[in-house]
């Protein structure tokens, strides 16, 4: 539990603040909203939000749980307005990169790009949670406001659906 | 393949990182002045109104009195004569 006071100007604290959780938070944006476009505008939006709450954010205990959870409902909100307006996202960059540029297989690569993109954002969402982020599902359950049961079984769901789309046998 | 032999699958991959310019983008975004500060604005704005206003009456009250005519001397009882008849 930290206290970070805002020192000097917005953009001095917003430049550390993106310092240290930009790219995790991309990364989650990413996976939640399967596109780059609205991945960036999304952590942008909560950015620029948190300049306008001010001295407010003096008192944020977890920057970085705030920051996810601000980020995880903006997500959602496109999420919603995407629905609503029925809007097709054409993103052709991968979701994934390989973390070991040595050894990279560009067939299982795209693979595991689609497999992950079948996946509904909720399902895709605590696969990067656990898998990527190495959250428990009691933190995902906390995170998300959901029963840790209903996030077990979104996992169970997910790693079905990617066995059966990455076709290896259980 | 169980679920850990799958994690361990996906974990050779993660999720792309952000594009270069996304943090010039953000901060680019960001007010330039200090929404703390902001918020003292108009009363410090106020402030310095009335001191301004003060002192600018203070300057047209000493040009006024400084331009005005002696008071006329009142005449005493004394001073009146008898007309002539």
């Amino acid at each position: 539990m930290t206290r970070r006071p805002l020192d000097g100007t917005p953009a001095d604290w917003i430049g550390r603040a993106y310092d240290r959780h930009g790219a995790g938070l991309y990364r989650y944006a990413l996976m939640l909203l399967g596109d780059t476009a609205s991945a960036a505008d999304a952590v942008q939006q909560v950015f620029v939000a948190l300049v306008g709450r001010g001295r407010g954010s003096a008192n944020i205990d977890d920057e970085g749980r705030y920051l996810r959870r601000a980020v995880r409902n903006e997500c959602f909100s496109a999420l919603r307005r995407r629905r609503r307006e029925i809007s097709v996202v054409a993103d052709s960059r991968p979701l994934v990169e390989p973390v070991d540029r040595v050894c990279v297989d560009p067939e299982l690569r795209a693979a595991v790009d689609e497999a992950l993109r079948t996946l509904p954002s909720e399902q895709r969402e605590v696969v990067h949670l656990k898998v990527f982020e190495g959250m428990t599902f009691q933190e995902i359950a906390n995170l998300s406001g959901e029963s840790i049961n209903t996030v077990a079984s979104r996992y169970r769901y997910a790693m079905d659906k990617l066995r059966a789309q990455l076709q290896v046998p259980k | 393949m169980n679920d850990e032999d799958l994690e361990t699958l996906l974990r050779r991959y993660r999720p792309l990182g952000p594009p270069e310019a996304l943090r010039g983008q953000i901060m680019a975004a960001v007010p330039l002045s200090d929404p703390r500060l902001r918020d003292w604005f108009p009363a410090v704005a106020a402030v310095i109104l009335a001191v301004v206003f003060s002192w600018l009456a203070g300057v047209e009250r000493q040009r006024l009195s400084a331009s005005l005519v002696a008071p006329i001397e009142q005449h005493t009882p004394l001073d009146y004569e008898e007309p002539l008849r």
